[in-house]
């Protein structure tokens, strides 16, 4: 390869690695600990500080346009300029030159539209830096102290009720559902959102960040979502929907939860029906009043499964959700529904409506679900209807948690260890090898930032076992160009000039450290492959750490000899600070 | 160049390996075996600290209210309609307890100080944080120089729980420990974490008692990872032979995997005779050596290689002992700048990262010795097994270069 085409090669490669690295930088040093924060929340958290910020701005900007109508609008409301100009173009009507805060107000059709205009310009940068925290170079539990908890299916209960154990595919499926059982209950749970996953086939795994109480994770397997049917008054509905139509800010308080201020009467309660938006959040479609007596309680549930499409009904195709009731349920849901026909019946979970469907005829122990919900939904409230219970039992394999004192402390420590030991490396090679020594840590700084920029890449979680792959790596990036020098002493040592020494050095260098260091590869392949997690943190850091370490040895560090020692200048390699 | 002909001193090395072989597996079977960690004996260890109350608080107000610590200085923090309120109390502002008490209680939130004078600069945080604050209370702990808890004071509070090990860990002035026990049959991780928290509190107050961290390891789960660990190393030997065999010979292949077998043993007699503990780190050392003597053992045998083929009718005995000459520099310094590397870690590390960084040092020296000793020995040995194919030799690159 020419020399300028190696000098592209390396200036894209380093470009690559700055792009790779931006977002952990801007992560890390750029954006708000707040912001941070509330993205890591689960997305009903940011829900409710969306909708408490919106209520908040929405009262101000009325309060500006009733007082002060024809002043220019605030560099804080700017960015709904943009909204209200879309909405103006949309219904043909024109833009004002200057927005002021009456032109501004009135060009959203009614209050809700300006509302969700608010809402959605909140949500959006934090879900911005929640998207942005996906892709950054991550700290690991035992680094930022949290807790993770491997948990495995007990199947004694399966086996009671089927008489054999379940197979395996059957063992997945269970597990399966029960992460989304679980992952349903996130919402009642403390401050961080936990990560929950299928491990192998056969295990869950829970693993949340910052906290580390393992009371909490103990309550949040065992409880269960508060289910229950209830009668809905559906005069009193459709009327409080037609009144939060015309003014929703009024039934949401200040937190953005639902104000109570509005009477409904003894015996009722005024719930919100939640549906899942297109970002996956639950969002508040309308209101519904149900009665507070129970109708039948969700513990009587045994089974819910997911129909497509009603066999006796060919114009219905939408999904239909079939669930099963034990005996006992069976007998007070079917004097319920032959009391109720023609009522509406409201799904109630943690005082949330999930669902609201009419009751047709009257139900004994097969009940099905029928209404306008896609297959998604449809999904997600058959899970709702099983989160009484857990498809399949859990029980704790192994946790660990770490408080976070002691992770801020094995985050110092590795930091000061890495520094210590890059430190006295980059200074020995100087010494050693004089102004050779100097190339080979500029190599190894540039295989330091191309392993950073390629973890983050990887959106890799960084542990204690990965800094100390990552230390190791570095000691053996080095020896690359050990191996390079000490064969271009052995070329000097015959008397040849700087350019063949250099040219000598480097090619008869080649094969032995292709050799060695793709040996180390494989190992480090296997373990990444058949590891367990911390080994395979430290197998992946190896496998990266080389990679780079073939590119700056052989590519970059050959680069920088050729810039300086050319086949013109005769100039000497200094492999030492004795002079010969 | 050091003038140094290792060959000759293949009896010794051979002798010394073994020997410290054999006293590794008399240990072994003398002491019963290793001392095994909680990954792989299966148990539940929980570290803490014992350390004053500074003062509780709970909140009952409207808004959501957030303790957590960054710096080792709490940080609290109101989120309302208003937006996000951080109130940060920095030990230099507010030194004693009694000061962020008294700024606490004018946040609005009911504390409730019971001992006003230490110093916040020492702050405990365990479990518990980030905490949402509700009306439960929430202890806030400072340690101080002077708690004058033993080991011999642990070891009496948990005397009656299973198996119960105690150890020092970090600071020895601060108080902290790890409390190891044995699992009864198909005890849980919740009723494992309560009697050592019933023990501990029951003899050191409970709002003194700190939880750092805590580990759960049930049987079925050590089991699977043993398991896991021996299939890696197995498949990563048969690929590395196989690579080997490929780009060198069948010779140099089996020398190389006896002299891993060697380091491996090496290290496991080690870990055996010093009785310090096997867990996961231990297996992650391991494997870290086998790649890192397998690296050097691989630019020897180049070494050798390249002088078999370049000195033509040479005897191979004096070709081996010249590339191990040739090479030791190299061995010399790649060894040393990691060791730099790992040195540190030893140093500053504590718990498991410590007792992987002195498996790593030992490793490091066992790798330089057995690819400077005993796996050019072997190759010698083998190669009267199986002697050069001239042919085969011919055909391999000698040199290779990314630039033209």
């Amino acid at each position: 390869m020419k020399k300028t085409g190696r000098i592209m090669l390396v200036l894209l490669v380093v470009a690559v690695a700055a792009f790779l690295l931006y977002p952990t930088v801007k992560w890390y040093m750029f954006t708000p600990s707040s912001i941070k924060e509330l993205a890591a929340g689960s997305n009903l958290q940011i829900r409710e500080y969306s909708r408490g910020q919106a209520s908040r701005d929405v009262r101000v900007l009325k309060e500006k346009a009733k007082t002060t109508p024809d002043e220019e609008v605030d560099k804080e409301f700017k960015y709904l300029e943009k909204k209200a100009k879309e909405i103006l173009k949309e219904s043909g009507k024109s833009v004002p030159s200057k927005w002021t805060w009456y032109s501004l107000l009135s060009s959203f059709p009614d209050e809700s539209t300006f509302f969700n205009a608010v809402e959605e310009s909140y949500r959006v940068d934090i879900m911005n830096a929640k998207n942005l925290s996906g892709r950054v170079l991550n700290l690991g539990l035992d680094l930022r102290g949290g807790m993770s908890i491997l948990l495995d299916a007990d199947t004694t209960i399966f086996e009671e009720k089927n008489g054999r154990a379940p197979t395996e595919e059957e063992l997945t499926a269970l597990l399966l559902e029960d992460i989304d059982v679980l992952s349903m209950r996130i919402d009642q749970f403390g401050v961080t959102e936990p990560d929950i996953r299928l491990q192998g086939k056969d295990q869950i795994l829970i693993e949340i960040p910052g906290e580390a109480d393992p009371e909490r994770i103990n309550s949040f397997l065992r409880s269960s979502g508060s289910l229950s049917f209830h009668l809905v008054d559906d005069s009193l509905t459709s009327k409080v929907n037609a009144e939060y139509k015309k003014n929703p800010s009024s039934f949401i308080d200040d937190d953005g939860r639902l104000t109570s201020s509005y009477n409904i009467g003894e015996g009722k309660t005024l719930l919100g029906y939640y549906v899942q938006d297109d970002y996956g959040i639950e969002y508040m479609k309308s209101l519904v009043v149900i009665y507070d007596e129970v109708a039948l309680d969700g513990s009587h549930i045994e089974n819910a499964k997911v129909s497509e499409g009603s066999t006796n009904n060919v114009a219905n195709i939408s999904p239909s959700i079939n669930f099963t009731l034990d005996a006992e349920g069976g007998n007070i849901f079917y004097a319920f529904t032959s009391a109720h026909k023609g009522d509406s019946l409201a799904v109630v979970m943690d005082d949330k409506v999930k669902s609201v469907a009419t009751i047709n005829d009257a139900i004994r122990d097969s009940v099905s679900l029928t209404g306008a919900f896609t297959q998604e939904e449809a999904q997600s409230l058959a899970v709702v209807l099983k989160t009484s219970s857990l498809p399949i039992e859990l029980k704790v394999v192994s946790q660990s948690a770490i408080g976070a004192t002691l992770g801020d402390d094995s985050v110092k420590i590795a930091l000061k260890a890495l520094l210590a030991g890059v430190l006295m490396v980059v200074i020995f090679m100087v010494a050693y090898y004089g102004l050779s020594g100097l190339v080979a840590d500029f190599a190894l700084l540039m295989n330091l930032f191309m392993m950073i920029a390629l973890l983050s890449a990887l959106n890799f979680t960084l542990t204690l076992a990965s800094i100390a792959g990552i230390v190791l790596t570095l000691g053996m990036a080095i020896d690359a160009n050990v191996i390079i020098y000490e064969r271009m002493k052995e070329e000097k040592a015959t008397g040849n000039g700087g350019y063949e020494v250099v040219k000598a050095g480097f090619s008869r260098a080649f094969w032995t450290i292709m050799d060695s260091n793709v040996t180390t590869i494989i190992a480090a392949v296997v373990l990444i492959i058949l590891g367990t997690s911390a080994v395979k943190g430290f197998a992946v850091t190896l496998a990266v750490g080389i990679a780079c370490s073939l590119f700056t040895s052989l590519l970059l560090s050959h680069l920088l000899f050729d810039i300086f020692i050319t086949e013109e200048n005769f100039r000497q390699v200094h492999l030492g600070w004795r002079r010969k | 160049m050091i003038k140094l002909d290792v060959l000759k001193y293949k009896k010794f090395a051979f002798i010394f390996s073994l020997l410290f072989i054999v006293i590794g597996i008399v240990v072994f079977i003398v002491a019963g075996g290793f001392n095994k960690g909680i990954d792989f004996g299966s148990g539940y260890s929980e570290t803490f600290q014992i350390a004053p109350l500074g003062f509780s608080m709970s909140y009952t107000g409207k808004r959501s209210a957030t303790l957590s610590v960054s710096d080792n200085t709490l940080v609290l923090q109101f989120r309302d309609a208003d937006g996000v309120e951080d109130h940060k109390f920095p030990s230099t502002e507010y030194p004693k307890s009694g000061d962020v008490a008294a700024a606490l209680s004018s946040l609005g939130l009911n504390v409730t100080l019971a001992d006003s004078g230490l110093s916040t600069e020492n702050l405990v945080s365990g479990f518990g944080y980030p905490s949402t604050l509700s009306s439960t209370p929430h202890r806030v702990n400072f340690s101080t120089p002077e708690v004058d808890v033993t080991i011999e004071d642990v070891r009496e509070a948990v005397s009656n729980l299973k198996g119960a090990k105690v150890q020092t860990v970090g600071d020895k002035n601060k108080a902290q420990f790890q409390v190891r026990i044995v699992l009864d049959e198909g005890e849980g991780q919740e009723e494992a974490g309560e009697k050592v928290e019933s023990a501990l509190s029951s003899y050191f107050g409970g709002e003194k008692l700190v939880v750092l961290q805590s580990n759960y390891v049930g049987p079925k789960f050590s089991a699977s990872l043993l398991r896991s660990s021996l299939l890696a190393v197995l498949i990563a030997f048969v690929l590395i032979l196989l690579y080997i065999s490929i780009r060198f010979r069948l010779a140099y292949a089996l020398s190389s995997i006896i002299a891993l077998i060697h380091d491996v043993l090496m290290m496991l007699s080690f870990v055996v005779i010093f009785r310090l503990e096997v867990s996961g780190t231990t297996i992650a050392a391991v494997l870290t050596i086998i790649g890192y003597s397998l690296n050097n053992t691989i630019v020897i045998f180049d070494r050798v290689r390249e002088n078999i083929k370049n000195n033509k009718g040479a005897v191979v005995y004096d070709m081996v002992s010249l590339s191990v000459r040739q090479s030791f520099t190299r061995t010399f310094i790649t060894t040393l700048t990691t060791l730099f590397a790992i040195v540190p870690l030893a140093i500053f590390g504590s718990g498991d990262i410590k007792l992987f960084a002195i498996n790593l040092i030992w490793g490091l020296v066992i790798g330089a010795y057995s690819s400077s000793f005993i796996a050019p020995c072997l190759v010698m040995l083998f190669h009267k097994f199986f002697p050069i194919d001239k042919i085969k030799e011919k055909k391999e690159e000698e040199e290779y270069s990314l630039v033209d």
